[in-house]
């Protein structure tokens, strides 16, 4: 589940150096469009609803990078940090005006069951939800490696001017790779639907979350991010361990900031320029 | 020049004769004017390192909490004076600023930002951990029901970091500190220390942060961390500098006096989502149009209003 | 290598098996160069040769991965920046590093404040500094406008004011003539012989012949990070080595170009 709120953040933040503090809120909306679809006439189940979710984000998050951020992408880097927060607090409390703040959830057919091999018992939703991740991870990296569009996007991460130079639209792009970044939040909004309360505030937990996986990870590194994931289930699991439950944020920031000093270019990455 | 000065001395002057009001206010007016103090010396402390440095930080709020659980472990389990206690405070906040400054102010940009805002919350969690600070349940202070002492002592810190900006602004350190945030590097080569320097603006900009946290949890009575290490202070102290004038004297009182006025206009008091939504519209307003701040009008008059300017400005920042 | 006589006393400022790698890249691969007091040095190489990033480690932005630098007698390969321009060292840069934000008179004045001399003297009398030294660059008529408003010429002119007012007895600048017209080289030319007369070392880096040949009382070739030759510019000139990994190439190509 980390790995997936943290895809889309890494991806935007590694391409177009923008910390997309409105992603948490990306979930959140993609929660709710699922939450919709599933109480809706139509009924239908959340993980059928995951592309839908995510062309709904897609376009959201598109609209908002062509006509807003694209403003100031180029300013220092506390505009773009200050426009998504202000983004996410008005995104927030928009959906908290017309939603209102209840707790919502989705309660399907096999919520309760799971899958039991040997000794171990895991819940059929988490082996989805980690089935889909590894999917979307897999698939995006292929659509950056593979697809002509992919390519674009990463020319353009490296050099805006070459890439300008030789053709790049590059403000198509960037709307674009923040399109992506929307559907992967909205794809991990419609996953949290399952196993988390829906509420407008649910997304600022995943932000926090999808920053200390970004760095563990390497920013933009679209594999980091789910090797990044599944480290920081694992360290969050051992700082309540050993610290006890209240320490689990204590233990988790204290690795990110130890990460940020020592290892800036993630866990697998290398340094490179 | 001759016109900013002119604004802050006129500024230091209102301020000051504000002292005489509280006898004339009702207890409302004396809350409001209070909060809008505090606000401004958050803001103008943040200045100090995220204007004139150029280290935006997401970790001043740290000192603030830092300052008012000091200022209650003091007064609550030492049993020592407010004053003495708010002393403490200060050291502590300064301390710990100066402490953590020391390798987190070798961090630039994005970098910076996250590791500050990941001590903010983290010592939030920290804390809520804390026996002797009552946990997550918070602590209680003596109360003093005399609240014009708030006013007044919230008035003074105000008006201290205005002056101490005023007079770093035109020091040889504060020299060192715009040279830092206009090219760090050479900065470096023209002989200044610039570790140094960056440590000693975030332990002064704790300072003035801390002193505002100890005032904050003896006027409340009553603090736990989700109040004191709330995030939405560090924003506020963003927007409030950014809408007046980073990097300048006055601006950040300048711009809390408008996002308060605004604040109260919407009724601050219910923290209704609509203030908050109007509050995220403010802020897009000033991040895409008013890239300097409130200033270059206020010391320039409408001539400062350039559409030519801040079209090609615009043009520039964006792709 | 030439046969150049080490000078008798302690060097103003020396390198000494200076070794710089960036990852795999080897941009330093044992440099010993040393610099006689109140000498002018020239300093020349193709693009990439490691010019700056000799500058850099002279200067202490920039650490080497092994080998030293003495300013003096003194080992400052671990000093940092800031100290070695309070001991006497100063450099520009050849992507000028303005503060874009200050005036012409505030960029220069943030070098006299902590310059070698900062600390003995006041604000006041390091803006009076800063005033002296704005006119003998013939900055003085801009010294109220921002920096980011001065034209390339300007910046360029700002970057060894800025470096002149920290009183240097060692001046490092990075090709400080680039884009300049014949007229303003002439003029940068003519500074920094006066400054040279007053006593002040000085390396120069650059790609603009007639200057370097025309300023330079000897010169060094660094050529993928090595010196390859140094001596008279006549000699340099005439050295078969050097035209062959350096100037022939370049000429080849045709115009010198920064």
């Amino acid at each position: 589940m980390y790995a997936a709120a943290a895809v889309g953040f890494s991806l935007v933040w590694g391409i177009m150096n923008v910390i997309n503090i409105a992603h948490g809120t990306f979930i959140m909306l993609g929660a709710y469009t699922s939450y919709w679809l599933f109480v809706g006439p139509l009924h239908l189940d959340p993980f059928l609803s995951i592309p839908l979710s995510m062309l709904v984000m897609f376009a959201i998050a598109y609209v908002i990078q062509r006509f807003i951020i694209n403003q100031v992408i180029r300013a220092p880097m506390l505009a773009t940090f200050l426009l998504t927060f202000a983004l996410s607090i008005m995104i927030a409390n928009l959906a908290q005006i017309f939603w209102s703040s209840d707790v919502r959830s989705i309660t399907t057919a096999y919520s309760g069951s799971s899958l039991a091999v040997g000794g171990l018992t895991i819940p059929w939703v988490r082996l989805w939800t980690l089935l889909v991740a590894v999917a979307l991870t897999l698939g995006l990296q292929t659509f950056m490696t593979r697809s002509k569009i992919g390519r674009a996007i990463r020319a353009t991460s490296m050099d805006v001017d070459a890439a300008r130079l030789s053709g790049v639209g590059v403000a198509g792009i960037y709307a674009l790779t923040f399109g992506i970044g929307g559907a992967l939040a909205g794809a991990a909004g419609a996953l949290a639907s399952v196993s988390y309360a829906i509420t407008p505030t649910m997304g600022d937990a995943f932000v926090v979350r999808a920053f200390i996986v970004s760095v563990l990870g390497g920013l933009g590194n679209v594999t980091g991010a789910l090797v990044g994931g599944l480290v920081y289930g694992v360290i969050e699991s051992f700082g309540a361990l050993f610290f006890g439950e209240g320490y689990k944020d204590v233990v988790a920031l204290a690795v990110l900031l130890l990460v940020i000093l020592f290892r800036p270019y993630g866990l697998v990455g290398r340094a490179t320029a | 020049m001759q016109a900013g000065g002119r604004l802050v001395v006129g500024i230091v002057i209102v301020l000051a004769l504000s002292a005489l009001l509280p006898p004339h206010l009702n207890g409302n007016w004396v809350h409001v004017l209070t909060l809008f103090f505090m606000m401004s010396s958050l803001a103008q402390a943040w200045n100090l390192i995220g204007g004139f440095t150029g280290y935006a930080s997401f970790g001043n709020v740290t000192f603030f909490g830092t300052g008012a659980y000091a200022c209650a472990y003091a007064m609550d389990a030492m049993r020592w004076p407010f004053w003495t206690a708010a002393l403490f405070a200060v050291v502590v906040a300064a301390a710990l600023a100066a402490l953590l400054g020391w390798p987190i102010l070798r961090l630039r940009g994005h970098y910076f930002a996250i590791a500050t805002l990941s001590i903010a919350v983290g010592m939030q969690a920290l804390v809520a951990q804390q026996e002797p600070f009552g946990k997550g349940s918070g602590m209680t202070l003596p109360i003093n029901p005399n609240f014009h002492f708030f006013y007044w002592v919230m008035l003074g810190i105000l008006i201290v970091s205005i002056l101490l900006t005023a007079f770093i602004a035109r020091s040889r350190f504060g020299y060192a500190l715009v040279a830092i945030r206009e090219n760090e590097e050479a900065a470096a080569v023209l002989g200044i220390n610039a570790a140094r320097a960056k440590v000693a603006a975030w332990a002064i900009s704790a300072a003035i942060t801390g002193a505002a946290g100890a005032t904050f949890a003896y006027w409340n009575t009553f603090i736990d961390p989700p109040t004191v290490f709330d995030l939405n202070y560090n924003v506020l102290m963003i927007i409030m500098t950014l809408l007046g004038g980073a990097g300048t004297i006055v601006g950040p009182t300048i711009g809390s006096f408008i996002l308060s006025a605004i604040g109260e206009y919407l009724g601050a008091q219910s923290i209704s989502p609509w203030h908050t939504v109007v509050l995220g519209a403010i802020i897009v307003f000033i991040v895409i149009l008013l890239p300097r701040g409130l200033m270059p009008y206020l010391t320039g008059g409408l001539r400062a209003f350039n559409l030519g300017a801040l079209r090609a400005q615009l043009r520039a920042s964006r792709v | 290598m030439s046969a150049l006589a080490a000078p008798a006393v302690a060097p103003a400022i020396a390198a000494r098996d200076v070794v710089v790698r960036f990852g795999g890249l080897v941009a330093l691969d044992g440099v010993t160069l040393s610099v006689a007091l109140g000498e002018i040095l020239g300093l020349i190489g193709p693009n990439g040769a490691g010019k700056t990033t000799l500058l850099s480690v002279m200067s202490g932005t920039q650490r080497p991965t092994s080998g030293a630098v003495f300013v003096g007698e003194r080992d400052i390969t671990r000093v940092p920046a800031y100290r070695i321009t309070r001991l006497g060292v100063a450099r520009t840069f050849q992507v000028v590093k303005p503060f874009a934000n200050l005036s012409v008179r505030e960029n220069v004045a943030v070098g006299a404040l902590y310059g070698r001399h900062g600390m003995d003297r006041s604000a006041r009398a390091a803006f009076a500094a800063a005033d002296d030294v704005l006119e003998r660059v013939g900055l003085a008529p801009e010294a109220k406008r921002l920096a980011s408003e001065l034209t390339l010429a300007g910046r360029n002119r700002l970057e060894i004011a800025k470096a002149l007012a920290t009183d240097p007895q060692v001046l490092l600048l990075d090709e400080v003539m680039a884009g300049l017209t014949p007229h303003e080289i002439d003029q940068t030319m003519g500074l920094l012989r006066s400054v040279n007369r007053a006593g002040v070392t000085l390396i120069v880096v650059e790609h603009v012949m007639r200057a370097i040949m025309g300023i330079s009382q000897r010169v060094a070739v660094l050529h993928q990070g090595r010196i390859i030759a140094q001596g008279s510019p006549q000699a340099i000139v005439a050295d078969p080595l050097v035209i062959g990994a350096y100037l022939g190439a370049r000429y080849a190509k045709g115009a010198p170009h920064a």
